[in-house]
């Protein structure tokens, strides 16, 4: 999900709690840790993990000397080389930067029906990857065979072009060689053992302020880090939830992709009225009546959300695409949600 | 009653060929001029009444809402409102289509007229049950929005590096200069609140200084620095934004825009940006249309909110300023008032075509370094006219602030500490002891 709808959940989380909701009203920012917890497991890894991790194989292409053909070559060996040697390699692959405004953009294919890597050139694009208009230049395209079986990926083309390139890590799995698209994210972060983590931190911290809702402060932190992790659930790829326990990634629920607009917009306003209502809930004077609250204003969202399943249901039974393409075009989703923000 | 809504609208149809002319001067705020009207009117009730006074600057802030853009596009000059505005709108404006994006926001400014109209029998329900349920809770929801705009930053950077520190540090070069400014900026919002040194008989215009120096001088000595060039500009006889697109637009500039008019200092620009994150909206246009929609909204909204029957909200400085001196009385003020609203933001839409060609046929007749230049010789001589040697002192050490964003790549809303952090302060009580702590008190 998008990082405004995981932070309002963290908020809305905290209100639940009504001893925190009537310190708030006295003044307290007890209720800002929610929308921390909610937004730091995507903190930890878009601000610190991305750039802790060592590349193996560096693409780091020039502008006027693109050379398509070596940089397939460099991939597709890569790969067989994890394919020979059974260790894990880390391939990362950089923008090119032309300008305060404008990026060079290139793409690349993993083609697992034919067994290639392709990467070719694009347009000069801005940082709001509008193409500029006629920059498209005739390049030859790279192609490079790999010689070694691949587990079915993200099959279409993935652009390279603003801020960070995206790093993928090829593994040895069951045979083949699996193209696991930005591991770093969603690991360690987004588990069980982060949300007790940031609990604890709040917990001390308002214990060490001196102040009696130290449990709770501990409690909305946890509980704002476990709603994340949870709302992630609901996708393709879920997270490694029991880290340290376990090494891989889960698979979500597969309900819905990172970027979706409408699934965030729900979240984000059931979470508003969820706010707003305990808010007056937990008021001396209660002024809400939840029948028409929910029976009423809140409709809309279930509506929006009901028509958006019965169009991704339809969508899905027209085409089938592998879990695990599903899963990484849902990380592409999400990196480019960093880059959009 | 025939007569006196024509002579209201009248008042209102005036305040709003005003508004726009005051529009097109950058930095020039509805408010500075604004307040000399209040001032004026005040001492002179026997001229003006109140309810044709409240009409004028009814007008006054639908032309200015509709019309900033136009400054802000042509000329890179912007302010807390258009902040948003200004880097979609020129790179429009490198690519031949400034005039097109200031249609696009004059389109999102009539669909904030239409989500106004449609609201109006409902508002008094919903705002003012709203208003009673988070008034306690204002100080810890503009800490959320402040925790929110600081933590959704992310890095720009960091690709290069030898080793993993080396690239986390490129990474937090930029994210630290967010933050930096936003503290800074936060600090010089103290200053202004508990210790200004502009003098207190022009008190009203205290953060206009603050405003110029940290938004609209940075932009216009980046556009006078780089000696940016303007390409033939292209008047298009239609826009490239579907009835779908537009209606994204609005949406999202809607929720972000009625959010704006009824919290205390969370501007239009920042509104529009929280609602677009929360309807996940991409496209250009779609933003640009969105950001026209929150931006007329906002001050639009908050006027409105003034005139709500018996809740009557009083947020933005318009209102403000107003309270002063007037109560808006009964619900055909209310109506009249939002039928005016359309009335002058219709007009001031065709206006807003006429004066975007009129700044086209500048940008293209006129060396945009000049332009600039001129700009920046208004921006500063405005701020010693409405707040002296004082007001210049202020804009000096805004600048720096708000260069810091230009020369790190981090974001200018940050600036917007200057309103956030005094006023999230000062409504969890904590304001007088942070001055304290600085010495101001």
């Amino acid at each position: 999900m998008k990082g405004i709808s995981h932070f309002i959940t963290g908020v809305a989380v905290g209100t639940f709690f009504p001893d925190a909701v009537r310190a708030a009203a006295d003044g307290s920012f007890i209720l800002v840790l929610g929308g921390i917890g909610g937004i730091l497991p995507d903190t930890i890894d878009f601000k610190f993990a991305r750039f802790l991790e060592e590349p193996d194989i560096l693409i780091d292409p020039h502008p006027e000397r693109f050379e398509a053909q070596k940089i397939a070559d460099e991939i597709a060996a890569g790969i067989d080389r994890v394919g020979a040697t059974h260790k894990k390699q880390i391939l990362k692959c950089n923008t090119m930067r032309l300008g305060p405004d404008w990026w060079q953009q290139y793409s690349l294919k993993f083609d697992t029906q034919k067994s290639e890597v392709v990467v070719k050139l694009g347009p000069i694009v801005n940082t709001s990857q509008m193409p500029l208009p006629e920059s498209e230049r005739e390049w030859p395209e790279g192609r490079a065979t790999i010689h070694t079986p691949l587990l079915p990926t993200y099959g279409e083309f993935m652009t390279v072009d603003i801020f960070s390139g995206p790093s993928f890590a090829l593994e040895w799995r069951n045979g083949r060689v699996e193209i696991d698209f930005i591991p770093w994210h969603r690991q360690y972060s987004h588990s069980i053992f982060m949300a007790l983590l940031f609990g604890l931190i709040c917990g001390g911290l308002f214990f060490l302020l001196g102040s009696s809702l130290y449990v709770t402060a501990g409690l909305i932190g946890a509980f704002a880090v476990m709603a994340h992790v949870l709302e992630d659930q609901l996708g393709y790829l879920g997270s490694n939830l029991f880290w340290p326990l376990t090494k891989v990634r889960s698979t979500g629920m597969k309900l819905i992709h990172a970027g979706d607009a409408i699934p965030n917009f729900f979240t984000v306003g059931t979470s508003c009225m969820l706010i707003i209502f305990n808010l007056d809930r937990f008021s001396p004077q209660p002024l809400i009546d939840p029948l028409v609250y929910w029976g009423v204003l809140w409709l809309p969202f279930p509506i929006m959300l009901v028509y958006f399943f019965v169009r991704k249901f339809r969508a899905d039974m027209l085409k089938r695409i592998p879990l695990l393409a599903q899963q990484e075009g849902d990380l592409v989703a999400e990196t480019q949600e960093v880059v959009d923000a | 009653m025939n007569t006196e809504i024509l002579t209201l609208a009248l008042y209102a149809l005036a305040g709003a060929l005003l508004a726009s002319l005051l529009a097109l001067i950058p930095a020039l705020h509805v408010y500075n001029i604004a307040g000399i009207f209040i001032l004026l009117a005040a001492s002179a009730q026997q001229f003006i009444g109140g309810n044709e006074l409240a009409m004028l600057l009814l007008g006054m802030i639908v032309g200015y809402a509709m019309l900033n853009t136009v400054s802000a596009i042509f000329l890179g000059a912007p302010d807390d409102s258009t902040i948003f505005i200004v880097l979609p709108g020129q790179k429009y404006l490198l690519m031949s289509r400034g005039y097109e994006a200031a249609v696009l926001t004059g389109i999102g400014g009539l669909g904030g007229i239409a989500i106004l109209i449609a609201l109006s029998p409902i508002a008094e329900t919903i705002f003012g049950t709203l208003r009673s349920i988070v008034l306690p809770h204002l100080h810890w929801i503009l800490a959320v929005i402040i925790v929110y705009m600081l933590m959704a930053e992310w890095p720009k950077g960091g690709d290069r590096g030898a080793t993993g520190l080396a690239r986390l540090w490129d990474a937090w070069k930029g994210l630290g200069a967010g933050i930096l400014t936003f503290v800074l900026s936060g600090i010089l919002g103290i200053v202004l609140m508990y210790s200004s040194p502009v003098p207190t008989d022009r008190a009203f215009q205290n953060l206009l200084p603050a405003f110029v120096g940290l938004f609209a001088v940075p932009w216009v000595m980046d556009n006078v620095l780089s000696g940016a060039q303007i390409p033939t500009q292209h008047i298009a006889k239609t826009f490239d934004a579907p009835p779908s697109m537009i209606a994204r637009g609005v949406f999202s500039g809607a929720l972000g825009g009625l959010f704006a008019a009824f919290f205390p200092v969370v501007t239009g620009g920042v509104g529009g940006y929280l609602a677009g994150h929360a309807t996940a909206q991409r496209d250009d246009r779609v933003f640009i249309i969105s950001q026209g929609t929150s931006k007329f909204l906002y001050y639009v909204g908050a006027f409105w909110l003034f005139f709500l029957p018996t809740a009557r909200i009083v947020k933005g400085g318009m209102s403000g300023m107003l309270a002063t001196i007037y109560t808006p009385t009964g619900p055909d003020l209310y109506y009249v008032s939002v039928g005016l609203i359309a009335v002058c933001g219709v007009m001031s839409f065709f206006l807003l075509l006429l004066y975007s060609r009129a700044a086209v046929w500048l940008v293209q007749k006129v060396n945009y370094r000049y332009i600039s230049l001129a700009t920046l010789f208004l921006l500063v001589g405005l701020v010693y006219f409405f707040t002296g040697l004082g007001g210049l002192a202020v804009m000096l050490v805004a600048i720096p602030i708000g260069w810091l964003p230009v020369l790190w790549g981090s974001r200018r809303m940050n600036c917007l500490g200057v309103l956030l952090v005094p006023i999230t302060l000062n409504l969890a009580g904590l304001g007088p002891t942070v001055a304290q702590w600085l010495g101001l008190i």
